[in-house]
C-alpha cells in the first residue's frame, strides 16, 4: 500500500468534512475542468476542420458535378451554393449561427421530395440527426452487449484459469481481435443471411423516416459483427486484471476465510479489477464512434460514418462540421465519463499522493 | 471457392464511386481468404440448382410478359446529391430514376441505334439547318396534360439556358428561331448545318421532355412510372403510369430504387432476396451470383475507358510515343485481368456500334514490344518516367493503369500511377494532366467527336486539334448523303487510329445481377446498366 493509514486519515474526502459543497469534491472539480477544456477543444476543432476542408482539392460544386463539371456549370452551381463568398465571411456566418444551434444547410443534399413543399435546401441537422440516432443505437447496443459478455467471460476464464474455457476463449479472442471488422461483417452476412441460414436481412435497408428500433431484425447482424470485434478486448483485459487480483493476499485471505467464490468474484475481486476494464470499454466506444464506416458500408446501414465519408467526398462543409463536432462532443463526454468511472472504482486515485 | 476470388476483388477493385472506402482497407483483403473457406462450404448448400443462366443473359425462355409486381432495384453510385431533375442527371442512381419518370423524343436501343419514342418523325430540310419533329398523338404527362410542341421547346430551352449536359447534343441549335408549328409539330433551327440530330438525340438521358413550367421538386414527366416518394441518398418509389404511350407497358406496378453503396452489399442483398436486380457489378461477382442461382446479364457495351494523352503536351505531342504506347498494350491480357475477359477488345477508335464502324478499315493492334520500344525511343521518351493519373469513376479505371504499368516494365518503360479520389481528380486533373483516363458511355461516332476530339470540345482530354479532321466533321455534319457521310467517318476514324490521343484497349462490359423471376433485362451496348434502365420492359413471374 502506497498510502499509510496516517496520510489517508489526513486526506478524508472533503464531502464528509464540508457537507453540501459537493462541487468542490475532486470528481466534480475534474468534471468542470474537463468540460471547460472540452468546449475549448470543440471551438478549436470547428476552426481546424473548416479550414482543413477548404484545403482539400475541389469544392462542393465540383464534387456535385463530377465529370460534367464544365467551367460554366461550376460557376452556376457555386453561385447557387454561395461558394462565391470569401472564405472568412462564410466561416464567421457559420460560426455565428452554429452557436445558436443552426448548423446551416447541406451543400450537396436536396430535401426529400414532398417533405416540405418546394424548399430546396436540407438543414444539416435534419439530414444528420436521423443517422446520428441510428449510429447511437448501433454503438450503444454493441457496447452493452460486448461489455457484459466480455466481463462475464473474462471473469469466468480467470477463475478457471488454464481450463478449457480459458484456453479456448483466449485463442478465439485473439483470432477475433485480429480480424478486421469488415471481414467479420462479410462472414456474418454469409453465415446468417445469404449462404447458410437466412435468419436475418443481409442489408439494413431501413425505410426513410423510420427508426431502427422498430426494425430490430436489421440491427442484429451489424451488432453481432461489432460485438465479435470489440468483445475480445474487454474479455482479455478483464481476464488479466482478474487474475492479478485473484493472486493478491486479500483474495487468498478471503478464500481461506471460506467466503463463497461468487462473493469473492463480485464483491472483492471485480471492483478492484474494473479500472482497466472501464478504460478498454471507453476505447471500444471511441473506436465504434469513428471506425464503423466499413461495417455500415457492408450492411448499407444508414449511420453517421457513411454520411461523413460521403460529406467529405462531396466537400459538404456544413455537414462535415456538424458530424465532426458531434463526434468530438462524444469523445469529450466519453473521456470525462471514463475518467470519472475509473476514479469511482479506485478511491485512492482521487487524491494527490503526498 | 468462387467466393474467395470475388470478395478479394470486390474489396480492391476501384469501381464506381464510394467503393473506394473499402480500398483503404485493402490490407485486410488477405484475411478474407480465410473467412471464405467456410463460405464456400456454406455455399455448397445453396448452389445445388445454380448456374441456370449463362453469361449471355439474353436467352431466357420468357413466355408472355405478366403484369404486376414490385421491382426492387439495388442501385449503385447514388449519394446525397441524388436528384430527379430531368436534365441534371449526375449520379448513376439518377440515371436509373430519371429513366422511370421521363421519356425523350428519341431513345437509343439496346443495339445502339436511334429509336423514335415521343417523336413520330424527324425530318431535316435540304441543308440540314432545320429539323421538323412531329410528335406522336395522344401523349400525356403524369398530370394528365398533353405532351405538345411547346413542351418540347420548353424542355430544350431549359437545357440550353441551364447549360445542362444535353446542350452538347444539340449542336448550334438556335432556340429563338425554333418554333412550334402546331401543337404536335416543332421546327428546330440550327445556325450551322446539323445532320447529326437524330444520332445526337440518342443521348436521351440528357434530353428528356418535361411539361412547360416544370418544377424539379415535383417532377412530372411522360415516362412509364410516376413518382410516389423520394429520399435523396436512400430510395425512391415510383408507380405505374396508366396512360403511358407504349401500352401495355409498363408491366410492373411499382419500382423501388434503393441506393446501395457497396458491391458486396448489392450481391448479398440480391442473394438474400432483399432486392430483385443490381447494377454495375464487377466480373468478380459473376461466379458468386451464378452459383447461387441468380441470373447475370453481361452486356458487351460500346462504353469506353480510354487512356488519354494530351497531343499538345510533351512528350505526348510526339506521335511516335503515342503510337509506341498503343503497340505496348497487351489488350487481351488487360481484358482478362481487369474484366475476366468479358470486355470487347478495342482498336483505339471509339463508336464501335456506329453504323459506319468497319473493323476491316485498320488492322487490329496487338502487343508488339519491339515496335513499341523502337517508337518510344524515336519519340524521345526512353528513360523517362510517365505520370499516369486516374480515379475510381468507372469500371476498370483503377486497374487498367496498373496493368499498363506492369506491361511497360517489359520494355523498361516506367509509368508512375496515381489514383486520386474522384472529387480531387475532377477538380485538379481531369481535362488537365497530360496522361490520364476518361469514361464515356456509348454514343454514335460523330456525337462523341463533337464532345471529345474537336478543338474546344467540352470534354477534350487529348486536346486533339487537327484542322483536316475538324473540316471533315463540318462536312459530315452538313451532308445528308449517307454514303458520303460514311466515307468521311472512315477517314476520320483512320486519323484517330493513326495519330489520335486515345488508347482504347477495351470497351468495358456492363454486368448486372438479376433474380431468376425477373424477365426482360436484355444486354445493351450503351454502357449503362439494366438495359439502359428501360424498366418498362421488365416483368416479374414468380
Amino acid at each position: 500500500m502506497a498510502t499509510t493509514p496516517a496520510t489517508a486519515e489526513v486526506q478524508r474526502p472533503p464531502e464528509e468534512d464540508e457537507g453540501g459543497r459537493w462541487w468542490q469534491s475532486p470528481i466534480a472539480q475534474m468534471v468542470w475542468r474537463r468540460a471547460l477544456l472540452g468546449i475549448l477543444t470543440l471551438v478549436l476543432i470547428a476552426v481546424i476542420v473548416y479550414f482543413a476542408t477548404t484545403v482539400l482539392p475541389g469544392d462542393a460544386a465540383t464534387a456535385i458535378l463530377g465529370q460534367s463539371a464544365t467551367p460554366a456549370r461550376i460557376a452556376k452551381v457555386e453561385a447557387e451554393l454561395g461558394l462565391d463568398e470569401p472564405l472568412l465571411t462564410r466561416f464567421v456566418d457559420w460560426f455565428g449561427n452554429a452557436i445558436h444551434g443552426d448548423f446551416g444547410n447541406s451543400l450537396s443534399a436536396a430535401a426529400p421530395v414532398g417533405s416540405h413543399g418546394g424548399a430546396s435546401k436540407e438543414a444539416v441537422t435534419t439530414l444528420v440527426n436521423e443517422k446520428l440516432l441510428n449510429s447511437v443505437v448501433l454503438i450503444g447496443v454493441t457496447a452493452i452487449v460486448s461489455t457484459l459478455l466480455g466481463i462475464l467471460a473474462g471473469m469466468y476464464a480467470a477463475f478457471r484459469r488454464d481450463g478449457i474455457f480459458d484456453t479456448g476463449g483466449s485463442v478465439v479472442a485473439l483470432v477475433a481481435s485480429a480480424l478486421p471488422e469488415f471481414v467479420v461483417a462479410i462472414f456474418v452476412v454469409m453465415l446468417f443471411a445469404v449462404n447458410v441460414f437466412d435468419w436475418f436481412p443481409a442489408l439494413s435497408l431501413l425505410p426513410p423516416g423510420e427508426s431502427i428500433l422498430s426494425h430490430l431484425n436489421m440491427l442484429v447482424l451489424p451488432v453481432l459483427a461489432l460485438v465479435i470485434v470489440t468483445t475480445p478486448y474487454v474479455f482479455r483485459m478483464t481476464r488479466g486484471a482478474m487474475i492479478e487480483v485473484l493472486d493478491t493476499d486479500y483474495v487468498e485471505f478471503a478464500r481461506m476465510k471460506g467466503v463463497s467464490p461468487r462473493k469473492i468474484a463480485f464483491r472483492h475481486a471485480l471492483p478492484n479489477a474494473l479500472a482497466p476494464v472501464i478504460q478498454v470499454v471507453g476505447l471500444n466506444l471511441l473506436y465504434l464512434a469513428g471506425g464503423i464506416v466499413l461495417v455500415e458500408a457492408i450492411f448499407s446501414y444508414p449511420g453517421v460514418g457513411l454520411a461523413l465519408v460521403e460529406a467529405i467526398n462531396g466537400r459538404d462543409v456544413p455537414t462535415i462540421q456538424y458530424i465532426v463536432l458531434m463526434l468530438a462532443v462524444f469523445y469529450v463526454i466519453l473521456n470525462i465519463v471514463t475518467d470519472v468511472g475509473v476514479l469511482l472504482v479506485t478511491p485512492r486515485r482521487r487524491y494527490p499522493r503526498s | 471457392m468462387s467466393e474467395d476470388k470475388s470478395f478479394n476483388l470486390n474489396l480492391d477493385q476501384g469501381g464506381l464511386t464510394r467503393r473506394k472506402i473499402l480500398q483503404g482497407a485493402g490490407a485486410g483483403a488477405l484475411m478474407i481468404g480465410g473467412g471464405s473457406i467456410l463460405a464456400a462450404c456454406g455455399g455448397g448448400s445453396s448452389s445445388g440448382g445454380g448456374a441456370t443462366t449463362g453469361g449471355g443473359g439474353g436467352g431466357e425462355s420468357e413466355g408472355k410478359p405478366v403484369a404486376g409486381g414490385v421491382l426492387r432495384v439495388g442501385a449503385q453510385g447514388g449519394s446525397n446529391t441524388d436528384s430527379l431533375d430531368a436534365h441534371n442527371v449526375l449520379t448513376n442512381a439518377d440515371y436509373a430514376r430519371a429513366a422511370q419518370l421521363y421519356d425523350a423524343l428519341v431513345r437509343i436501343d439496346n443495339k445502339g441505334q436511334p429509336q423514335l419514342v415521343l417523336a413520330e418523325s424527324l425530318e431535316p430540310n435540304k441543308d440540314a439547318t432545320e429539323w421538323t419533329v412531329k410528335l406522336k398523338k395522344g401523349l400525356k404527362f403524369h398530370d394528365g396534360s398533353p405532351v405538345e410542341a411547346k413542351d418540347v421547346l420548353y424542355s430544350f430551352n431549359r437545357i440550353v439556358k441551364g447549360k445542362y449536359p444535353g446542350l452538347y447534343a444539340l449542336g448550334s441549335i438556335n432556340m429563338k428561331k425554333s418554333k412550334a408549328v402546331d401543337p404536335l409539330t416543332v421546327t428546330f433551327v440550327f445556325d450551322k448545318p446539323y445532320s447529326l440530330l437524330e444520332e445526337a438525340l440518342t443521348l436521351h438521358w440528357y434530353l428528356y421532355i418535361v411539361p412547360t413550367g416544370y418544377n424539379p421538386k415535383k417532377p412530372i414527366g411522360c415516362g412509364p412510372f410516376k413518382l410516389k416518394s423520394f429520399t435523396p441518398g436512400r430510395e425512391s418509389v415510383t408507380v405505374k403510369f396508366d396512360e403511358y404511350w407504349d401500352a401495355p407497358k409498363p408491366y410492373l406496378d411499382e419500382v423501388k430504387t434503393i441506393n446501395i453503396a457497396e458491391e458486396t452489399a448489392q450481391v448479398n442483398a440480391l442473394q438474400a432476396g432483399q432486392v430483385d436486380v443490381v447494377d454495375y457489378l464487377t466480373a468478380a461477382s459473376i461466379a458468386t451470383l451464378e452459383s447461387s442461382g441468380q441470373k447475370v446479364v453481361i452486356s458487351k457495351s460500346g462504353g469506353w475507358v480510354p487512356f488519354t494523352m494530351r497531343v499538345d503536351k510533351a512528350p505526348y505531342s510526339d506521335n511516335n510515343l503515342r503510337e509506341g504506347l498503343r503497340w505496348l498494350v497487351d489488350r487481351e491480357q488487360m481484358n482478362q485481368s481487369v474484366f475476366s475477359g468479358n470486355g470487347t477488345i478495342g482498336n483505339d477508335v471509339f463508336g464501335i456500334y456506329d453504323k459506319f464502324y468497319d473493323k476491316s478499315l485498320f488492322p487490329q493492334r496487338e502487343q508488339d514490344l519491339e515496335k513499341a520500344e523502337a517508337l518510344i525511343k524515336k519519340g524521345n521518351a526512353e528513360g523517362q518516367t510517365l505520370q499516369l493519373i486516374s480515379t475510381p469513376n468507372a469500371p476498370g479505371m483503377t486497374q487498367m493503369p496498373q496493368v499498363l504499368k506492369t506491361q511497360a516494365e517489359a520494355i523498361n518503360l516506367s509509368i508512375n500511377v496515381t489514383i486520386q479520389p474522384t472529387t480531387e481528380y475532377f477538380a485538379r486533373s481531369y481535362l488537365k494532366v497530360p496522361f490520364s483516363m476518361d469514361y464515356w458511355p456509348y454514343a454514335p461516332y460523330l456525337v462523341d467527336v463533337s464532345q471529345a476530339t474537336l478543338p474546344g470540345a467540352p470534354f477534350s482530354a487529348t486536346f486533339f486539334n487537327n484542322p483536316t479532321y475538324t473540316k471533315l466533321f463540318e462536312e459530315a455534319s452538313a451532308t445528308l448523303d449517307e454514303g458520303k457521310k460514311g466515307e468521311i467517318v472512315h477517314e476520320m476514324m483512320k486519323m484517330d487510329y493513326d495519330e489520335g490521343g486515345y488508347i482504347i484497349p477495351i470497351f468495358f462490359p456492363v454486368i448486372d445481377g438479376v433474380a431468376p423471376y425477373v424477365y426482360g433485362v436484355e444486354p445493351s451496348v450503351t454502357g449503362q446498366a439494366l438495359s439502359t434502365f428501360q424498366f418498362q420492359n421488365f416483368w416479374i413471374k414468380k
